[in-house]
């Protein structure tokens, strides 16, 4: 065991412990006699200084993973695999991080500040560690910090009855799932007496792992974490959770918490999906979830009245789309599954923060109906929206377009040569593009009360933060950038895929 | 003969699990759940994975439940109404667990079946005690500091939700 | 270069107007009027610079873009493109001086206007099929803002309808274009190397055309899948209504003609006879329909299903004449649906506040103006000779006469056609304007047409005109692009 090397691997994740650590102790003690407001306003300064330090932590790994001079690869047994790519997703989790916690402190649900940064800091951790996880000890241990602190959140405005009992079906769905996952991951260590994901790799392309068990194993695996990225039929804790829960934390929950899973899904079934020999049956279980997500998702939508819900239908259609990219099992597949999580999280997340920007100075759950006119008082923020709401929507040039494409064109490209209907993914990528006109419909929804109503709006001028406005810009910029120009993220995923 | 032995405390672990839940009487269900753990600790024994049976009886069997009773008893939570199942979701539990048994039933059929190694068949020497906390220290130190931040988390989580402010109590009262 | 600033221009002036303060209104509709000018004149550039040098594809520039899924920036304009975007220009020039009076957030109407008209012409100056759809998705969700905010009528249903339509549309055609791109055994996305290189399998046309062709026929009013047209149209406001008409139908014709025809010509061949079919169901059910409304601009709304269905007949004829024919039918329609749009929407609504033909009384004498130039723009609709109505329908009927697949049932039905829309145009023109009523007998003059009106109906007529009498403006430009696609019909054909 090489303990030095272990403190250099894992020192942005000690940088935000401690940072968090400094944060609760300077709550407890030295800023515990000032009002909440200027409290969390502390608190949550001290939390973006740990996630920068612990950004530029993992900025440095990447410089000297990439330089080759310092290798940290394939340390521990798979516990903790620094390569470009799960650096370059580990700072954007960071990146997000910082995000949220702009979002989240102008509008903390009750006075217990530190303990809901706190929450925040660690569950970055655990999402870094889980992309950084090839291992299944370490992947079971990660997905358990994610969960149990994202409960913890979910659950947080406890003077309101929906948030505890959101949390509450949040906590008891996710534990049956963590059940499930546990109970694939088990099966597959007893398969192929492996815990890396590479040892595991290796058993099943040689041969070695009995088909039968592996299989069974992803097929829990796959419930595991459909529960995880809400896909349907495992989607029924997301409407509640992203509705009650405080606003910041269902933004999280939609973006940090999906790259993650998605990212394990990848590491963890790409390879699977593209060498075993009982692949047919595992995509025609994950097509089945794709279908009934974009259809269970969008279908669900279309009657919400509260855009928080409204968005968290949405976000069951979305993780529909992702799984397009998973069955389609080759390279491209993987690379647009990736690229798609990101660029889902910064659209979702900007819309979330714009959603909970004004519920907070609402004062209330607003319903679609309180957006009329939004765009006389507030037309930055309606731009904003619009620019996130049209790339979930899918239009171009936002990046939500050249996503999805992608996800089509890698589905198709896996059996471009088809000679009937029921071969290749022709088919469901049909299902996804109706879906996609459909889900248009509920998009423009929102948008028309935010830009079209010329009734006289309920909201009044909204007078955002600088670090919230800055937040949310710089989202719009990134969403609309990486539309215009995906080519360098795109090339970055497939050179440290391949 | 371990067959016998597993299905019996499977049977055991499960009937007790079950009885968990259906059971109105808090005090009741932490009992029974004793039972369940008593089962695993025991398949574990199966196994010949002593250290965490042995593990499994004093933590779980013994402290937890402990602290279990004392919050029952110091909540003083009287029996839960009676359980009343919707139909309908009931039906549909049992449905999907049908379809889950059935499901991985079938899928057993698509390999031969192999027979699982017991602890001492996969590693004969690294059963021991000693050589369990040299790996949880060494190879497995990460993931164990990772399971002591998750109880970092519980902490945090009993402080915001149990703690009281002083303000939401006059509000109560 | 000089081609590809026009979508500059329009999506600059989008984002600068949009920032204007709403209240300066005579800055922002000069400044979109400059700017239309701007497009108008760099596609006249083009023209001449395309008369001069008669090749292919010219100012072609090729940039790499997403080497991932072969889709590169590629654009190039050829006579067919030209003549589109000139077409473009000169709406887009008439929209701004129709809705010289619109004052109610005039930045952002110009705003969603000119983010409209740099998607088309993104779409006219595309030579990479990734490309092309992003312009054309780019295109659909402007016209909803503009028909929601500044509509009338059920204007968020007509909207909505409107942008679903467009978008299953533009899906459908999205699914055909990845087929194309593994089918061609190419990967890439660029129209020109599909069209040289492109080896698609006889199978393959005949089961990816139908999909291509009807993706893009959606959004040029193909029956059954017209409905969002009227209603569109009608609840649209004037500008959007003579961009529309004028331009976006043709977007979807244009989509057809290129990707469809030019890449699947196999698949153009064996289903040829099927679309001449629906073609002239549009052309006899839009003009028996626009017969019986009485709303004066649903009137409008159907002439324009029936005038596309000459478009899709004169594509369906697969031959020299009759491409010819439905090319310059979209020149022309454009021209002269928007400018009937124009008339009925803003110089008689502003003047009489009503489109019910039944509430129209003694026009003629009360506002003669109006009433010759909306005479002159039905004889124009009706394709009497000397505009350009009539070269382009005569174009397509002789190219639906020589064309041998077609029975003899589909050119009777479209001379039927051409004789219901001379009977409904002269009903309408004669409701509209020549009726007396007994009640209302005032013959109270109504104001004249302001500047702004005269200079875009003067500018539309104009080019009706010179394409009437002088075809050859367009025909000079247009030979040389439709021969490669000839070409390959003719290998095809075999």
């Amino acid at each position: 065991m090489n303990y030095p090397q272990l403190f250099l691997t894992t020192l942005p994740e000690l940088i935000v412990v401690l940072g968090m650590f400094v944060a609760l102790g300077f709550d407890y003690t030295k800023y515990k006699e000032l009002d909440p407001q200027t409290r969390s306003n502390k608190v949550a300064a001290l939390s973006t200084i740990a996630l920068m330090l612990g950004l530029a932590g993992v900025v440095w790994q990447f410089l000297q993973v990439t330089d080759g001079s310092k290798t940290f690869s394939n340390s521990f047994n798979g516990q903790v695999v620094l390569t470009p790519l799960t650096l370059w997703f580990k700072g954007l989790i960071f990146v997000l991080a910082l995000f949220v916690v702009q979002f989240a402190k102008t509008d903390v649900p009750n006075k217990h500040v530190s303990e809901y940064f706190g929450l925040i800091l660690l569950s970055t951790l655990g999402m870094g560690f889980l992309i950084t996880a090839q291992n299944l000890i370490m992947l079971f241990v990660s997905i358990e910090l994610i969960s149990l602190s994202l409960y913890g959140l979910t659950a947080f405005q406890t003077d309101k009855k929906f948030s505890v009992e959101a949390g509450i079906k949040y906590f008891t769905i996710g534990g049956v799932s963590s059940a499930f996952l546990l109970f694939g991951l088990s099966y597959l260590f007893g398969a192929t007496n492996e815990l890396s994901f590479e040892g595991i790799t290796a058993a099943i392309t040689s041969g070695a792992a009995p088909q039968n068990y592996v299989l069974i194993a992803s097929a829990f695996l796959v419930v595991g974490l459909g529960f995880k990225i809400a896909a349907a039929p495992f989607h029924l804790w997301a409407p509640d959770t992203y509705q009650c829960g405080p606003v910041p934390v269902a933004a999280w929950v939609a973006s940090g918490s999906k790259i993650a899973s998605f990212f394990l899904l990848v590491q963890l079934f790409g390879p699977v999906l593209e060498t075993s020999e009982q692949k047919e049956t595992l995509i025609a279980g994950i097509v089945l979830v794709s279908v009934l997500s974009m259809v269970l998702g969008n279908i669900g939508a279309l009657r919400q009245s509260c855009v928080k819900r409204l968005l968290a239908y949405s976000s069951i259609a979305h993780a529909g789309y992702i799984l397009i990219g998973l069955v389609a099992a080759n390279e491209d597949g993987s690379i647009s599954v990736l690229f798609y999580a990101v660029i889902y999280s910064l659209a979702t997340l900007g819309a979330f923060a714009t959603i909970g920007i004004i519920d907070s100075r609402l004062g209330r759950e607003a319903q679609i109906d309180d957006f009329n006119g939004t765009w006389k008082q507030n037309p930055g923020l309606s731009i904003l929206f619009m620019i996130f709401i049209l790339s979930l929507a899918g239009i171009p040039p936002l990046s939500g377009f050249f996503g999805k494409f992608y996800l089509f064109m890698a589905a198709i490209g896996s059996q471009p040569e088809i000679a009937s209907w029921s071969e290749g993914f022709y088919w469901l990528v049909a299902v996804a593009l109706l879906m996609s006109a459909v889900s248009l419909f509920y998009y423009v929804k929102v948008l028309k009360a935010f830009l079209v109503s010329a009734d006289t709006p309920k909201l009044p001028s909204i007078q955002i933060t600088k670090a919230e406005g800055a937040g949310l810009l710089l989202l719009a910029v990134l969403v609309v950038y990486l539309g215009i120009y995906p080519t360098g993220l795109v090339e970055f995923i497939a050179a440290s895929l391949g | 003969m371990v067959d016998f032995l597993f299905y019996l405390f499977a049977l055991i672990t499960v009937l007790g699990a079950g009885a968990v839940v259906l059971s109105r009487n808090p005090v009741n269900a932490a009992m029974l759940l004793i039972v369940s753990f008593m089962g695993t600790a025991s398949l574990f024994v199966t196994l010949g994975a002593y250290f965490l049976a042995a593990v499994q009886v004093a933590v779980y069997a013994g402290a937890v439940i402990v602290l279990f009773l004392f919050i029952i008893m110091l909540l003083n939570v009287d029996a839960a109404e009676q359980f009343r199942p919707d139909y309908v979701t009931f039906a549909g539990g049992l449905i999907a667990a049908a379809l889950m048994i059935l499901g991985t039933l079938k899928l057993f059929e698509r390999g031969e079946n192999f027979t699982l190694l017991t602890l001492q068949e996969l590693d004969p020497v690294g059963v021991s005690t000693q050589s369990f906390g040299m790996e949880l220290f060494t190879t497995y130190m990460l993931p164990f500091q990772v399971a002591g931040i998750l109880l970092l988390i519980a902490m945090l989580g009993v402080v915001f939700i149990s703690k009281r402010d002083k303000e939401t109590r006059k509000d109560a009262a | 270069m000089i081609a590809l600033l026009t979508v500059i221009i329009s999506f600059s002036a989008a984002s600068i107007i949009g920032f204007i303060p709403g209240k300066n209104t005579k800055l922002i509709r000069s400044l979109a009027l400059l700017a239309a000018l701007a497009t108008f004149a760099a596609s006249l550039v083009c023209y001449f610079q395309y008369l001069a040098a008669n090749s292919q594809f010219q100012q072609v520039i090729d940039l790499a873009w997403i080497p991932a899924i072969g889709a590169q920036f590629k654009v190039g304009v050829d006579g067919l493109s030209i003549s589109l975007l000139v077409l473009t220009g000169i709406v887009a020039i008439s929209g701004v001086l129709f809705s010289w009076e619109l004052e109610d957030r005039a930045n952002q109407f110009y705003a969603y206007y000119f983010a409209l008209i740099g998607g088309v012409f993104g779409v006219f100056l595309s030579l990479d099929l990734f490309l092309l759809f992003v312009f054309y998705e780019i295109a659909i969700v402007p016209k909803y803002f503009i028909i929601a905010i500044w509509g009338s009528g059920k204007k968020t249903y007509a909207a909505m309808k409107l942008v679903l339509f467009s978008f299953v549309g533009s899906a459908v055609a999205l699914f055909g274009l990845i087929a194309l791109y593994y089918g061609s055994g190419q990967h890439t996305f660029d129209l020109i190397q599909l069209m040289q290189e492109g080896e698609f399998s006889e199978t393959f046309q005949l089961m990816v055309f139908p999909i291509l062709f009807v993706g893009f026929a959606i959004l040029a009013g193909m029956w059954p899948f017209h409905t969002w047209a009227p209603t569109g149209h009608v609840a649209a406001p004037t500008a959007a209504s003579m961009l529309l008409a004028g331009v976006v139908m043709k977007l979807g014709a244009y989509g057809c003609l290129r990707v469809a025809i030019g890449l699947l010509p196999y698949g153009a061949i064996y289903w040829a006879p099927v679309i001449g079919w629906i073609a002239v169901i549009n052309i006899v059910y839009g003009a028996l329909i626009a017969l019986v409304q009485k709303d004066f601009k649903y009137v409008i709304g159907y002439s324009s299903v029936s005038h596309m269905g000459f478009v899709l007949l004169g594509l369906a004829t697969l031959n020299e004449v009759g491409l010819m024919g439905a090319s310059l039918q979209m020149f022309s329609h454009g021209i002269i649906g928007a400018l009937l749009f124009a008339i009925v929407g803003t110089v008689i609504y502003t003047r009489t506040h009503t489109r019910q033909l039944y509430e129209l009384h003694n026009l003629m004498a009360r506002m003669p103006g109006v009433c010759w130039a909306f005479i002159i723009a039905g004889l124009a609709s009706m394709g009497l000779p000397g505009f350009s109505g009539f070269v382009s329908e005569l174009h397509v009927l002789i190219g639906t006469w020589n064309q041998d697949q077609f029975s003899i049932w589909i050119i009777i039905l479209a001379g039927f056609g051409i004789l219901a829309t001379f009977t409904y145009t002269l009903v309408k023109i004669h409701e509209a304007f020549f009726r007396a009523s007994q009640s209302h007998s005032t013959t109270e003059s109504y104001a004249p047409m302001t500047l702004a009106e005269k200079a875009g109906c003067a500018l539309l007529i104009l080019f009706a005109v010179a394409i009437g009498l002088y075809p050859k403006l367009l025909t000079s430009i247009l030979e040389p692009s439709l021969a490669p696609i000839l070409e390959a019909l003719a290998v095809a054909a075999g």
